[in-house]
């Protein structure tokens, strides 16, 4: 089920959407479609620099959004946090929009998702602890042992 | 992934579930892959991805399934989910004439675009029909004249019942696996989408 997360947007697409955002942008009138497509794009790129840059386009977009649109945004808001690991802010929209559709079947997909990556990475955070203490025990020991030898 | 076991070959086959909103996509989604069904009506963003493996024998195939939205705001977004599909499952709701009109929009834009994708058509909500709540929004010989026209297996179910809804795969697994194997097999693992599988972490 992580494929939601991997999937990723082609370069074609993100500059399709992309061209159409700038040129509306040239002639002074940005619709709110033509944003929502490149925030889309934007969000399942590969770069988090392009992930960021679609959030800020999402929470614009919710801000000033009704709430028949705002589901969509805060789905998305969730998978772009998700995909750069900022996993608490992934989960705050989660339960924003499960407050509101607490059955949503996709959105809870998305939950499961989210806090089994976060466990991951707790994992990983707690085996690179591991290691620093192993590390800094060997070390302390082996001054230890070149101590008594000098004595 | 120990995918290489000797006696076993795993296919892998992209599918898509597109049509109007509201023709029961998600529904028949979740019939096939969690055997359930909610009455309710929640309309899937942009789109949702699920996996179920198909045996034949020792063998089987893994269906890697994308339920999209319906909705006219991700219209023009679509075309990046159906791309490098096998198979689209196109929907549309028995009792509605327009989504039998959306179907037909949906197989001229999918042929064009991806002519190797094979295409299936499934007429939903069957059971209305069925108990006399609602009479068919299109007539079955229409149906089944376009099917053909387009070489395309169609079929009706039920996602509320069941009815047809493991058929309606087993056909699309059929005809996927009947492709395979008419190629010869350079390999126990036969990616037919070709996946990005990605395992790194994103930098910021």
């Amino acid at each position: 089920m992580e494929e939601i997360l991997d999937e990723p947007v082609s370069s074609d697409d993100l500059k399709k959407f992309e061209a159409k955002y700038y040129k509306e942008l040239g002639n002074g009138l940005v619709s709110k479609e033509s944003t929502f497509n490149y925030a889309w794009c934007l969000v399942r790129s590969k770069y988090a620099s392009d992930i960021r840059k679609g959030i800020l386009f999402l929470e614009d977009l919710f801000r000033d959004g009704n709430e028949k649109e705002r589901r969509d945004y805060m789905y998305y808001l969730a998978i772009g946090h998700a995909k750069i690991r900022e996993h608490p802010k992934a989960l705050h929209y989660i339960r924003q929009f499960l407050t509101l559709e607490p059955g949503n079947q996709q959105v809870q997909n998305l939950e499961v998702i989210v806090k089994k990556r976060m466990e991951r990475d707790g994992m990983k955070g707690m085996a690179i602890a591991g290691g620093l203490v192993v590390a800094v025990g060997s070390i302390v020991g082996l001054g230890l042992v070149a101590l008594a030898k000098k004595k | 992934m120990a995918r290489d076991s000797s006696s076993k070959k795993r296919v892998d086959a992209k599918i898509v579930i597109v049509g109007s909103s509201g023709a029961g996509k998600t529904a028949l989604m979740e019939r096939f892959v969690y055997s359930k069904f909610t009455q309710v009506r929640v309309q899937t963003i942009g789109a949702t991805y699920v996996s179920k493996e198909v045996f034949r024998g020792k063998e089987s195939i893994h269906l890697s399934i994308w339920d999209t939205a319906g909705t006219e705001r991700y219209r023009s977004m679509m075309k990046q989910y159906y791309r490098n599909a096998k198979g689209a499952i196109i929907c549309y709701d028995i009792t509605d004439k327009h989504s039998w009109d959306a179907l037909r929009s949906w197989a001229t834009e999918i042929r064009g675009n991806e002519p190797d994708c094979r295409l299936f058509i499934c007429g939903t909500k069957k059971d209305i029909v069925d108990e006399g709540y609602a009479p068919p929004g299109v007539h079955s010989d229409c149906v089944k004249f376009y099917a053909e026209g387009l070489q395309a297996p169609s079929i009706v179910s039920s996602s509320k019942t069941g009815e047809n809804v493991d058929a309606l795969f087993s056909m699309v697994a059929d005809e996927l696996w009947e492709e395979v194997h008419q190629k010869p097999l350079k390999k126990d693992v036969v990616s037919l989408d070709k996946p990005v599988r990605r395992n790194c972490c994103y930098s910021a």
